[in-house]
């Protein structure tokens, strides 16, 4: 299984296939639909740089001690409701890998194959094991949008996650889901 | 009930709620099981064993399996007993508010167009509770929360059929909503069918059909032949864990029917994720609590 540390480059990214497993550690961001809101349709630009980096779909609970953020609990959500903002999030900002569950569709897949980007699976709803492999909160910007903040997040060993959507333009989800809903007249005609 | 009957009820609700969203429930973790030992895909087996992993350390940490803190459903099935449901419905309604503060649980209830949160998941429509009456439960109120996942909710869909399309129709509108659903809602998959009723009925006897352990097979043989069926014929689509492909898309179907007009074919689908969240407890006449197998007493 291979260890991903972002910024990630071209070499790395392109390197990686649909159904290679892999886990993260360094400097994440985790961006939800709030966030995406934020930076595309009020059009303030996320304050860190995102070139090379890494961003995870989801929306912690934390405790708040002074100016200390403790994750209390964090998992990925859905990518599909972000998949209008994720093709510019990856031209526009440099974003080169995004986490999340469930997959995304042909606008992000075009970008990914253009700009040299992957998509991470993790396993749905497996916000325990995620929580435990995140260190610490390094940043956090928007903290009006609360859980739905732009947090950047330092992790060991996340994962391990599935390439799902490759710089081929491969997309396991995709390929999936279209077998299965080709299979339903079979399936109900009794031709399985 | 006697005096201190809603106190009770009001700590019952809020401890439901946080223990079906740290706990799975037992026929859901003997259904994963069988799900790890039968799945042929080896991405599929893996994705079963970071479930299993990830439950277990819940289990150890005593936090959530997933940060979806849901939203807050109940219901209520009244035996043969005196239950004022204006005040069960605020105790209810104060133990969901009470347990989101004390464990830290994220605030899920929004204003659907503002978007503003009302920041403890109670609301106008928050939890939403159903009491049921229930003769052959005898002399106790029976107690069921799910904090209902959303990733599983938002695939979810209803359709008001013709009559002529028939059990054939049925069956195709659940598996192409299970295939649209894909990987999205976290499968492997309980699928929640309601058939019958009226517009608002249907979807409420999808939902009533997830409240069912999975031990449990409908009491009709039309009800469970349905199921089983089902339950084949989605499986045959191949989503497998997390669809990303594999042998086991669902773990169960769970189906209600109800009678409908002569005109219609109503079909609701709820989607369930592969955590199930749905726990239980029963108050007696001398305020006992009983909790359902297998759980840590909170």
């Amino acid at each position: 299984m291979r260890t991903l540390t972002p910024p990630l480059t071209d070499d790395v990214t392109t390197s990686l296939r649909v159904g290679d497993e892999v886990t993260l550690d360094g400097t994440i961001f985790i961006l939800r639909d709030a966030t995406h809101q934020r930076i595309f349709e009020e059009q303030i630009p996320p304050p860190p740089s995102l070139v090379g980096a890494v961003v995870i779909h989801g929306a912690p609970s934390f405790e708040k001690h002074g100016d200390r953020y403790t994750i209390l609990s964090m998992g990925p959500t859905t990518s599909m409701r972000v998949e209008k903002y994720t093709p510019s999030l990856i031209e526009k900002y440099g974003v080169r890998a995004v986490v999340g569950k469930g997959g995304m569709g042909p606008g992000t897949t075009a970008a990914m194959k253009q700009f040299h980007a992957v998509y991470l699976a993790l396993v749905g709803g497996s916000s325990a094991l995620v929580t435990s492999q995140i260190e610490e909160v390094e940043e956090l910007w928007w903290p009006d949008l609360y859980g739905e903040a732009l947090w950047k997040i330092r992790v060991k060993g996340l994962g391990p996650a599935l390439v799902a959507i490759d710089c081929q333009g491969n997309n396991l989800f995709q390929s999936v889901q279209g077998t299965a809903l080709g299979r339903i007249d079979a399936i109900l005609s009794g031709r399985t | 009930m006697k005096d201190g009957f809603y106190d009770v009820l009001q700590k019952v609700s809020g401890d439901l709620y946080y223990q079906a969203l740290t706990a799975l429930p037992v026929d859901v973790l003997e259904a994963l099981d069988r799900a790890a030992a039968s799945e042929t895909s080896p991405t599929g087996k893996r994705i079963l064993e970071i479930i299993t992993q990830n439950i277990r350390l819940a289990g150890e940490k005593n936090t959530l399996v997933c940060q979806d803190t849901g939203f807050p459903v109940y219901y209520v099935e009244a035996g043969d007993v005196d239950l004022n449901i204006n005040r069960a419905f605020a105790s209810i309604r104060a133990g969901t508010a009470e347990a989101t503060l004390r464990h830290h649980l994220r605030p899920n209830m929004v204003d659907p167009i503002s978007r503003k949160n009302t920041g403890d998941n109670t609301g106008k429509s928050a939890p939403m509770v159903y009491f049921e009456p229930n003769p052959k439960l005898g002399r106790v109120v029976h107690v069921m929360a799910m904090p209902k996942g959303s990733g599983s909710e938002n695939m979810s869909a209803l359709t008001m059929l013709s009559p002529a399309e028939g059990l054939l129709g049925v069956k195709r509108f659940v598996l192409k909503t299970v295939a649209e659903a894909g990987g999205k809602g976290c499968p492997p998959y309980i699928v929640g069918v309601g058939v019958g009723g009226t517009f608002e009925t249907v979807g409420h006897l999808s939902k009533k059909a997830l409240f069912r352990s999975l031990r449990v097979r409908g009491e009709d043989a039309a009800q469970s032949e349905l199921e089983e069926d089902l339950l084949r014929k989605i499986n045959e689509l191949g989503l497998g864990p997390m669809g990303l492909g594999g042998s086991v898309t669902a773990i169960a179907v769970n189906a209600e029917i109800g009678e409908t007009h002569i005109s219609s074919l109503p079909v609701a689908v709820n989607i369930q994720c592969w955590r199930g969240e749905r726990a239980e407890a029963t108050i007696d006449e001398e305020l006992a609590v009983t909790w359902d197998e297998g759980r840590r007493t909170p």
